[in-house]
């Protein structure tokens, strides 16, 4: 299994766990190409949010009918929401009692829970609470993908009173099929403890994967480093297209390399890329794809900016269309427009401005 | 309560008497609050090529987005993009109206390009080459309309890492003036997952604190940002009190304005 992960693993932070691993170069090759997959259509949200509300004990009590929105159904008490997206493959949870507590429930640094621990009560909280709808196959495993934490901080306007504390802490976890991880935002189960261990929210995208039949070949590593390189705009030069070239594969890289004289390929993360319920097209196979963050400095000084890039490029040889992933339709020479903001001024209906509800300085 | 509603205990109240004061909108999922009016500004490409254009229309899809989706319940009355920008963003013209996008002609003022922050000001930058404004030039929700909320997908305008003394310095000023809350990131927002708006604004129209919804939808849109808000109160407690501040508390929120304003209060995911 860890030796798909290695094939198709094109660098950076991904890999970093896998190199600890023995690796032998014939395997590597094991894996010239994988599946394409699809998203499963699951068939009815309303048995998937009755099979969670069975497990919250904020919504266990509750008796109507599910308001149905635009893009998801809910139901909902006074202080808390409970939302099943689309067709039911994902689902939120906020509790706003707990979002009300964690101010006060907020300590130092120095006191605020391990990530060995964070990850422990993430998969006990998905064991105990969603194991009926973060359902594994034979051939899936769950894997931490992520921890973050919510500080607060104030001041003073003199400088005095200074405070600083972690109010709440966030687990992501991921899916590795077959050993090869599941990229960006599909197939991942976020859990938002307060300090207390309470649950201040959580939020999934799981759904079923099924295979097409089809296959696609992977393509060469530098392939995919010079897609991101035009995907983005990236003028590159002779020396780094030197440094890239020289690079015995992508699996040596350790921190962040240059792609141009002022751009910074900071991670990628290769696997089966789904984009997740919010941006995905439903119709679209899941493929190949390496997930990036990129820094792009311009300027110097007090008045350097840096642009941050995330997405995803294509990592398959030949990859099919997708009409919801950018970076594919940029490598395919297909243009979008969108609408853009309209010169300040440019209105010939200008009306005054009201004035606001009750307004009042202090 | 209607049922389906998420309202914190915080924002009830306020919500009743707001609605029944000036009319309540409602989109499907939305909690009731009274209709703010809302500007938007936006740039994706820059003069000569001053600043960088982040590629596949991503700033000007994240702020269509947004105006699609807050339009569904409040104001919209400009989405204008930078172009000599400066002075009605600053508190130079902040207050020329809605015609020419002054950032005190709304309730609400969202933003996207790109930004930085130095020892004494946070910037954004300008379609104009050379351009930026700066937040140690504005004095924000004293003209006009009086801006209460200031949104900006621009990178390190909230920098935290540098020490409270240089905070105070970048947003003592705008803050000045009587805006309730600002939102941006203390590093890095990326471009790519332009959904962030509409999820921003529609956690929004749930009743979701307006700094939750930012830390939120910023957050879950990738994993690396780093979404941060600040806003005021007359002391700590007042501050932290404030920072649940929602639509549908908006406008029965206290403006503090100079020294009325006795700590400044933020948090952010890292």
């Amino acid at each position: 299994m860890r030796t798909h992960y290695l094939a198709i693993c094109l660098g950076l932070t991904g890999c970093l766990a896998a190199l600890a691993l023995p690796l032998v170069a014939q395997e590597r090759s094991k894996l010239a190409s994988v599946p394409i997959l699809m998203r499963q259509r699951e068939v009815d949200p309303a048995s998937k949010l009755a099979l969670l509300k069975e497990s919250i004990p904020a919504a266990k009590a509750y008796t109507s009918e599910p308001e149905k929105l635009t893009d998801r159904i809910r139901i909902s008490g006074s202080t808390w929401r409970l939302d099943v997206f689309g067709d039911g493959s994902g689902a939120e949870f906020a509790d706003a009692d707990a979002f009300e507590r964690a101010h006060s429930s907020g300590v130092q640094p120095s006191q605020a829970m391990s990530n060995e621990a964070l990850e422990a009560s993430g998969r006990a909280f998905v064991e105990r609470t969603l194991s009926r709808l973060i359902v594994l196959q034979q051939d899936e495993q769950l894997v931490l993908a992520a921890t973050s934490r919510r500080t607060e901080g104030g001041v003073a306007p003199g400088g005095e009173r200074a405070y600083s504390a972690v109010v709440a802490h966030r687990v992501v976890f991921s899916r590795e099929i077959n050993g090869i991880p599941v990229v960006g935002a599909g197939s991942k189960v976020t859990v938002t403890f307060l300090n207390d261990g309470s649950v201040e929210s959580f939020r999934y995208d799981w759904p079923v994967y099924a295979r097409t039949g089809r296959m696609q070949a992977m393509a060469a590593p530098i392939e995919v480093l010079h897609r991101l390189q035009r995907a983005n705009g990236v003028r590159t030069t002779a020396a780094v297209d030197r440094a890239l070239g020289a690079l015995p594969n992508l699996e040596s890289i350790a921190g962040p390399i240059k792609l141009g004289p002022t751009v910074e390929l900071q991670d990628m993360k290769c696997g089966y890329y789904d984009p997740g319920f919010a941006i995905r097209d439903p119709a679209a196979p899941i493929q190949a794809g390496c997930y990036y963050h990129l820094l792009q400095r311009r300027g110097e000084g007090q008045y350097a900016t840096t642009a941050g890039y995330s997405g995803a490029v294509p990592a398959a040889a030949s990859f099919e269309p997708d009409a919801r992933w950018p970076e594919a339709n940029v490598l395919r020479g297909v243009k979008t427009n969108e609408p853009k903001g309209r010169q300040a001024g440019s209105s010939k209906n200008v009306q005054p401005v009201p004035p606001r509800p009750g307004a009042q300085g202090q | 309560m209607k049922p389906g509603r998420l309202r914190t205990r915080f924002t009830l109240v306020p919500t009743l008497v707001a609605a029944a004061l000036i009319g309540a909108s409602n989109v499907d999922a939305g909690a009731p609050h009274a209709r703010m009016e809302v500007g938007i500004r936006c740039q994706q490409e820059y003069q000569n090529n001053w600043q960088l254009d982040v590629g596949n229309s991503d700033v000007w899809r994240r702020c269509s987005n947004f105006n699609s989706q807050i339009g569904q319940t409040d104001n919209v009355r400009f989405y204008f993009n930078l172009h000599g920008a400066k002075a009605p963003l600053e508190k130079t013209s902040d207050g020329c109206g809605q015609g020419c996008g002054g950032a005190d002609s709304v309730d609400f003022l969202y933003m996207n390009m790109h930004g930085g922050a130095n020892s004494s000001s946070a910037f954004f930058d300008m379609w104009d080459q050379d351009s930026r404004a700066f937040t140690s030039n504005m004095r924000l929700g004293d003209d006009s309309r009086q801006l209460m909320v200031l949104a900006t997908f621009g990178c390190s305008s909230l920098l935290l890492s540098d020490g409270n003394t240089n905070i105070i310095n970048r947003w003592q000023p705008p803050f000045s003036g009587g805006l309730v809350l600002t939102a941006g990131g203390h590093g890095t927002l990326f471009s790519g997952n332009d959904q962030s708006a509409t999820e921003f604004a529609s956690r929004m129209q749930d009743g979701e604190p307006i700094g939750q919804a930012w830390l939120e939808s910023t957050w879950y849109a990738d994993n690396s940002n780093t979404p941060t808000f600040m806003n005021t109160g007359r002391d700590a407690n007042d501050c932290f009190n404030r920072s649940k501040v929602s639509l549908p508390s908006l406008f029965a929120t206290p403006i503090l304005r100079d020294s009325a304003i006795g700590y400044f209060c933020w948090a952010s995911w890292n």
